[in-house]
């Protein structure tokens, strides 16, 4: 098992490498330059040479990549756009994001495996197509489409907007009303992000349950017996369930994709609106940084799914 | 062959949902082909005495912000949205097929770089990279069909890899090599067409998922680019009248839906009756 | 079986939590407090002026920082941490400022001309990363020779040097030694302003709050805050809403905000103005004809009506017509496509294959009409240029680039046909670097604009004092311009802020009752007596 986990650690050595290698030149080689991104004449071309030598973006790509990984080590990274040290940026941010992923998350896991189960009883009834159908209804909505469509609904019916992370007058309100109104506030976004990956976790859990319902000893279960329900949930779920936890390593990808969009349409501070106007106004630190940590997040999620998978199912070890 | 094709035909027919996606987009299709001889206006005719007009017996879906006909519009963008799908697509079963089978067939080293590339590749927001990619190539019909493209082949690339992994050690395949043939007539006539299933589904849910993407990408204002009409900018575009214009923001919205909705259940369709284990009952 | 109930009754749960949350809402309501919310789409960077480079950081930077000028509700120069100032003219002008003695830093320390010196130096300073530089560049020298004076040497005569010396002075006993492009200060800064800076939660909000030791006196509010709202729509679901006070709305909002009995949208003309540009390095715009049967093709009062929903003037030049130096003899083009059609002929464009499209020399006549994307207004303007264009046989692409991209790949490149943009303009004449065929290279003249005479006339306009003269000069540069038609001047917009109707003017205070009267947009914009913006309570809205 120790062997196992050290030789996965290893491999996600080239793997970072190569991530880092690709933000960087993907970034660079788009047009542009973190300075000198305005068309002001009070600025003449050779203020912005000047700022781009303090800004050492005068030198060679390779040492400028020496020189990025240098201090985002060393903790010496700041953005291009205020200054700010890019890992007190993300820090800040983080925390928004994280939460609304989590509920997210939360959501799409607690409703979606018992509608997978559900789903794959009923294989091919009226009830399996309905939510064969929603579920897919659920994957091809445009989510900012729908989140203008709820923020209108919610100014229809309460007069305000629900926008950002908490409202607005709340200063020296009771303790139980500001948990309610960050509760408040997370509940359409994290809908919205959730719907998505609702419709393909379940879709998912219903073939992996109809793939083991169909295993020998379910079937000799059931023959010999026992309950329906009792074979479903006892037996059939646990196997079931394994191929579902490698699925939330990406699931990761897609809920930070999704933010980007959630986020700006909800004025909800997190990573995803920073990245985008980070790329906008070619923020180069703020966004190979952002990167990095976001497909290390992913790796991370991997290698925990793949140890999951390795503890739950010991056939798996010796491959 | 044929007997497959009817194999497949028993299967598929019974998935009613499936049947509704097939039709709707055959339908699509249709209206995409025959866009210009139905549309009742040039979509590109201003008429800026007409801005802003609610759906009316002239205007079945109303006017924008410069008085064009957003009926025609939307025939119009029927077209771009579709083939940005499909070519997209396109691109991204290319390269995940070739990816795949040159890392399934051959293995060793080159298989595990290219592993290891598609690792990385999965590792990144797909969305960060496209919007990186536009930004570097320029937001144009191409360039979003190309980035779309680039961005998603890695899942066909795993599975078609995964196929041949399993196909390379059946008889078959030891006959044709005893038989003198060459790594690309194995690649081709053996290998690929048994892969094909799981491709053709995958493409099909792919389609799906570029009109989104697309979508998406203009909602951010980088997606295909104005005038040209693609269902994602003329929802972009009419945004900011939702409060003057619902019918800008409701029908492009509406359209993108049933298209990407008839993609999937097309898709889901096409894997179960494509896929004999799940065939069962 | 407890899974099973497991299974359905999580979920139910986490709805249910989430869902009965929304029965706490209905009760926030904004209240009615002595205090402005401004909404930005945008959020601030450096809060420090000599850093500072965005709308919203300057917006701040305002409240909370003076300068040793100002300009008062009519645009006249005045001082705000000076005293008063003498220019001495001459090939090497001087200017001498007298500073406002008992001027406190939010902290407490005195302001002294060493403050001033050190702000200076701190923008001279090549390692600070600032875009204010070139505005002092014709600065020789400066002196201190007490704590309330600063003289400045220049090197030669820079009429707009003056205005410089509006930014912002920074503080010299917190920034002295530190390295200024990654000070703390720049995210907790202390001025000597109206209002102090509070806190800044990233996009999301600064909060200021009221200045008591402020050198005019104390505001009448208590305290200004600044919210960060991405999106447009939403900017007025809260200015409707009542979530934000003041914001400025764009020509489409115009007509529903305006309506609202809540809120108040102004209108004044914005300094600046949209336009085409031709690339005069290609041989399709060489010859002027091409270039003014364009513009006569344009109908620009459509465009007005329509785009900007009537807010706004079709421009004649490049300056705006509320200034003292705008040449009102200049008229504009009229809309006239026969005229067009006829000027193009005598250029030699006529089409001979009979397909709509004018050719010269077996060329069709087909341009590249380029902008950035992300502004709707100009997106509809390359639309119905395209449309316009169409019909006097000239063939438009109109392609739409993301802004980096936009600026370094074609514009800086000068690698475009023509491109639609907008100037933004300062209060000062000198377009110096904007129309001077020495700026061809490497400046902002990128259609490759050259006229000797318009070069004499901003060399001259710049070292003149004299307001006389100077008029005399940009009246000229202002008519030769028009005939020149190096760009199709489109129109210069209005601007509209909306602000609620709660806010009201103190005019005086007598025997502590206020006497009040409604907030007036003056030439120098709706904030530029902020101090004395005050939010009446009930029992004060006597008329």
């Amino acid at each position: 098992m120790v062997g196992f986990i050290i030789k996965r650690l290893l491999q996600l050595i080239p793997t970072l490498f190569g991530i880092t290698i690709i933000s960087f030149a993907v970034i660079h080689i788009a047009p542009g330059s973190p300075v000198g991104n305005t068309l002001n004449p009070k600025v003449p071309p050779r203020v912005i040479e000047q700022m781009k030598k303090n800004y050492d973006l005068d030198k060679p790509l390779s040492v400028q990549y020496v020189l990025w990984i240098k201090r985002l080590i060393t903790g010496k990274l700041y953005s291009f756009k205020d200054g700010k040290p890019v890992m007190k940026k993300i820090k800040e941010r983080l925390p928004a994001t994280i939460v609304l992923n989590a509920v997210a998350s939360i959501i799409i896991f607690s409703l979606a495996i018992p509608l997978g189960i559900f789903s794959a009883a009923r294989q091919y009834s009226f009830w399996d197509n309905t939510t064969t159908f929603f579920a897919y209804l659920g994957i091809s909505i445009p989510s900012f489409w729908l989140a203008y469509l709820l923020i209108l609904a919610t100014v229809k019916i309460f007069g305000f907007p629900v926008l950002g992370i908490r409202s607005f007058f709340l200063e020296g309100a009771s303790t139980l009303r500001i948990i309610y109104d960050r509760i408040w506030h997370l509940t359409i976004p994290s809908i919205i992000l959730a719907i998505g990956g609702i419709a393909v976790i379940s879709r998912y859990m219903r073939s992996s349950m109809l793939e083991v319902i169909r295993q020998d000893y379910i079937q000799t279960a059931k023959a010999k017996g026992l309950p329906e329900e009792v074979v479903y949930y006892k037996h059939g779920l646990r196997n079931a369930l394994l191929p579902i936890i490698t699925l939330f390593g990406f699931l990761v990808p897609s809920l930070i994709s999704g933010s980007v969009i959630i986020e700006t349409v909800f004025a909800w501070p997190g990573i995803g609106r920073l990245a985008y106007q980070a790329v906008l106004s070619r923020d180069y630190s703020v966004v190979m940084t952002i990167n990095t940590i976001s497909a290390t997040l992913v790796l991370i999620g991997n290698l925990v799914a793949d140890i999951l998978y390795a503890v739950a199912d010991p056939r798996i070890r010796y491959r | 062959m044929n007997a497959r094709v009817k194999d497949f035909w028993r299967y598929f027919k019974r998935r009613k949902l499936a049947i509704i996606g097939l039709v709707l987009v055959i339908l699509f299709f249709f209206i995409a082909i025959i866009a210009p001889k139905i549309a009742p206006y040039d979509p590109g005719q201003i008429n800026v005495e007409e801005k802003l007009i609610a759906p009316c017996s002239r205007h079945l879906l109303g006017t924008d912000n410069l008085g064009r006909d957003l009926f025609s519009r939307m025939l119009y963008g029927s077209r771009i949205s579709l083939s940005v799908g499909f070519i997209a697509v396109g691109i991204s079963i290319i390269i995940g097929i070739l990816v795949g089978s040159i890392s399934g067939y051959f293995g060793g080293w080159i298989d595990i770089i290219l592993m290891r590339f598609v690792d990385i590749m999965m590792c990144f927001p797909s969305f960060f990279l496209v919007l990186t990619v536009i930004a570097l190539l320029g937001p144009n019909i191409v360039n979003v069909m190309i980035v779309i493209g680039v961005t998603s082949w890695m899942g066909t690339a795993r599975f078609v890899r995964a196929e041949f992994l399993s196909l390379k050690e059946r008889d078959f395949l030891y006959a044709a090599r005893a038989m003198g043939a060459s790594d690309t007539r194995i690649i081709f006539r053996h290998l690929l067409p048994n892969a094909m299933a799981p491709v053709l589904v995958t493409a099909t849910l792919g389609v799906a998922t570029a009109i989104l993407t697309e979508a998406g990408l203009s909602f951010l204002g980088i997606g295909v680019q104005p005038p040209t009409p693609s269902w994602g900018n003329i929802l972009t575009e009419g945004r900011i009248y939702i409060f003057d214009a619902w019918w800008l923001t409701l029908f492009p919205g509406f359209a993108i839906l049933i298209t990407v909705l008839a993609f999937n259940l097309l898709g889901e369709g096409l894997r179960d009756a494509l896929d004999p284990r799940l065939r069962g009952r | 079986m407890k899974i099973k109930y497991f299974l359905i009754i999580t979920p139910l749960l986490i709805f249910s939590i989430l869902i009965s949350s929304m029965f706490f809402m209905g009760f926030f309501k904004p209240h009615r407090v002595n205090q402005l919310i401004i909404g930005s789409i945008g959020d601030a960077t450096y809060l420090n002026p000599v850093l500072a480079q965005d709308s919203a950081s300057s917006d701040i930077n305002s409240f909370v920082f003076n300068g040793l000028l100002k300009y008062d509700r009519n645009l006249n120069i005045v001082g705000d941490l000076a005293e008063s100032w003498e220019v001495k003219e001459g090939n090497k002008p001087v200017i001498i400022f007298h500073l406002k003695k008992g001027v406190l830093w939010q902290d407490g320390e005195k302001f002294t001309a060493d403050d001033v010196r050190f702000t200076y130096e701190t923008i001279m300073n090549p390692k600070t990363n600032t875009v204010r530089r070139s505005d002092f560049e014709k600065v020789e020298r400066v002196e201190v020779p007490d704590p309330y004076t600063f003289i400045v040497y220049y090197k030669e005569p820079f009429a707009p040097g003056l205005q410089s010396w509006m930014i912002g002075i920074i503080p010299k006993h917190i920034l002295q030694g530190k390295d200024i492009n990654r000070a703390s200060f720049n995210r907790n800064p202390i001025g000597t302003g109206p209002f102090i800076f509070q806190q800044w939660i990233s996009d999301e909000k600064i909060t200021l709050k009221a200045n008591p030791n402020y050198f005019e006196g104390r505001p009448y509010l208590d305290g200004i805050v600044y919210r960060i709202i991405p999106e447009t729509s939403l900017m007025e679901i809260e200015l409707l809403t009542g979530g934000i006070d003041y914001t400025g709305i764009y020509p489409y909002q115009y007509k529903r905000i305006s309506h609202n009995p809540s809120l108040r949208v102004y209108k004044q003309l914005s300094h600046g103005y949209s336009y085409i540009g031709y690339n005069l390095k290609n041989p399709l715009f060489k010859d002027k004809r091409v270039r003014k049967a364009i513009t006569l093709a344009i109908n620009r009062e459509e465009m007005v009506k329509y785009i900007l929903y009537g807010l706004g003037v079709v421009a004649t030049g490049p300056f705006t017509p509320d200034m003292w130096y705008y040449n009102h003899a200049v008229h504009p083009l009229p809309y006239d496509p026969k005229k067009a059609k006829k000027l193009l002929a005598e250029a030699g464009f006529k089409d001979i294959d009979g397909d709509g499209i004018l050719e010269k020399d077996g060329k069709p006549f087909s341009f590249t009409l380029i902008t950035n994307s992300g502004n709707d207004i100009r997106k509809d303007i390359g639309v119905m240029v395209q449309r316009y264009l169409k019909e006097v046989g000239i063939d438009v692409k109109l392609r739409l680039y993301e802004w980096s991209v936009f600026l370094t790949n074609w514009i800086n490149s000068k690698n475009f046909d023509a491109c639609i943009l907008g100037w933004s303009l300062s209060l000062d004449p000198d377009q110096y670097e904007i129309w001077h065929s020495s700026q061809i290279k490497s400046g902002f003249n990128f259609i490759s604009y050259k006229n000797l005479e318009v070069d004499r006339l901003l060399e001259e306009g710049r070292r003149t004092f004299d307001k006389k003269k100077r008029e005399k000069i940009y009246k000229r540069f202002h008519k030769i311009i028009n005939e020149d038609q190096p760009y199709t001047f489109l129109f210069v917009p209005e601007s509209t802020p909306a602000l609620n109707k709660k806010f009201f003017l103190v005019k005086k205070e007598e025997k502590g009752r206020k006497l009040l009267k409604p907030i007036k947009m003056e030439k120098a914009g709706l904030m530029v007596d902020i101090i004395k913006w005050y939010v009446p309570k009930e029992n004060e809205l006597t008329p």
